[in-house]
């Protein structure tokens, strides 16, 4: 078995759209147990670290799915895409314009929010260190009466 | 032989500054991953990316340690993460810089994990080929790190093999992360005294000491926790037989300091130094 195909093979058999234990070609006979099995906890281990980045980029859209018991399926779906990028915004990015178009008007809004949060950070990006950044935080100083450029 | 203990260091993801505030007075480096030191890999380097380690941690050496690079990908590597180690070494030289002996990419798709090469004469040739062109690139120290990986691979050599053929044969050196052979070992893929046996430990310059997490009976390296006493015990045995080790790195998760009391956090980096003074020495 080559590099490339080895390759090919673990990465079907650690995505969420293969379910079949993703066997790969040349393993020894004696290990294919214990790889399905290694292949299953990676596999569940990648969609719950996928839940972890994504809610922080995505706060107010992977909320709500979590409320509606729609964030794994739908982080499983982002997940079987296969234009993953490694950057989590770049990826926040793709997730929320996907459901920005979700039937229900709340996803779709909330999508459609996170989404241009993470598309307005582009233009501050790199940190700058007077700068607070996240939006939210912004916002909580302001309704507390605080000027959150003097923090 | 100089009767010099090997620094200590201690991973900075860049997402929580808690490691350097609790820690930047106890250690001597600071350990970046420059995949997540950054948003993008077209994120500008400059100053302001370091302005929380000058903040903290202004005193400390820095050392690279990339997990992006997916130098183990048949098709090729990430060159977007060289492009950004390149920015990143101009703004704030190391002390050296290392990479995985593994892929995170698959025809351009992330994985969202790292997976070990097969230890096979082919990809060892691979390897060493492309350790050389970075070294002929960036002209720094570098190293090469065996990845913990819990899957079965078409290997026909011992993973001691590869490493050694490896760097033998391009120049490079070894980090040697002793909770990654813990969970190699605890996954059934080596035995640890073997592969200590076996792996030319005079290559070793840098050692890794973490913690994981056990799921479903695997044992993963995850980073999350501080070192069990296993692992601490194996760095107690295996610094004295590694003559060139000059870096010894605690490896935590920004998300996994935050909960963790500070003395806690404190002592294991005293711990840590004392272990290293009694039995690390470098050359």
């Amino acid at each position: 078995v080559s590099l490339a195909e080895y390759q090919r093979a673990l990465a079907a058999a650690i995505s969420p759209d293969d379910r079949d234990g993703g066997r790969v070609t040349g393993a020894r006979t004696d290990d294919v147990v214990a790889h399905d099995a290694a292949t299953v906890v990676v596999r569940e281990a990648i969609v719950e670290w996928a839940q972890h980045e994504l809610a922080m980029v995505c706060p107010i859209v992977t909320g709500l799915l979590s409320f509606d018991e729609r964030l794994t399926s739908e982080v499983q779906a982002q997940l079987r895409r296969r234009d993953r990028p490694m950057s989590i915004h770049t990826w926040g990015v793709q997730f929320a314009s996907r459901l920005s178009s979700d039937p229900d008007p709340w996803i779709s809004w909330a999508a459609q929010v996170d989404a241009a949060t993470l598309v307005a950070a582009e233009s501050w990006r790199p940190d700058d260190p007077v700068c607070p950044g996240d939006p939210m935080r912004a916002m909580l100083l302001i309704a507390s009466g605080a000027d959150p450029r003097s923090e | 032989v100089s009767a010099v203990s090997p620094s200590l260091g201690v991973s900075f993801d860049g997402r929580s500054t808690t490691v350097l505030e609790r820690l930047g007075s106890f250690v001597d480096v600071v350990e970046i991953a420059p995949d997540r030191f950054v948003t993008t890999y077209a994120d500008a380097v400059d100053d302001r990316r370091f302005a929380a380690i000058d903040e903290h941690a202004s005193h400390l050496d820095v050392a690279y340690h990339g997990v992006g690079l997916s130098m183990g990908t048949a098709s090729g590597w990430n060159d977007a993460y060289l492009e950004l180690l390149e920015g990143l070494c101009a703004q704030r030289p190391p002390r050296r810089h290392s990479e995985h002996l593994g892929f995170t990419f698959v025809d351009g798709h992330f994985l969202g994990t790292m997976a070990a090469v097969p230890a096979t004469l082919a990809v060892a040739d691979l390897m060493a080929e492309r350790v050389e062109a970075i070294h002929q690139r960036f002209g720094l120290d570098f190293l090469v790190e065996h990845v913990a990986s819990p899957f079965a691979r078409p290997d026909d050599m011992s993973v001691a093999s590869f490493l050694t053929y490896v760097a033998w044969n391009s120049g490079c050196g070894l980090v040697l992360d002793l909770h990654n052979v813990e969970c190699d070992e605890d996954n059934g893929r080596l035995r640890v005294d073997e592969f200590l046996d076996e792996l030319d430990l005079t290559l070793v310059k840098e050692i890794h000491v973490s913690g994981g997490l056990w799921r479903d009976g695997y044992h993963l390296d995850v980073h999350a926790r501080l070192p069990a006493p296993s692992t601490l015990a194996l760095l107690d045995a295996t610094l004295p037989r590694c003559p060139n080790v000059d870096l010894v790195v605690l490896e935590i998760v920004g998300a996994a300091v935050d909960a963790i009391e500070s003395e806690e956090l404190v002592s294991t980096a005293q711990d840590l130094r004392r272990r290293i003074e009694v039995c690390g020495v470098a050359g």
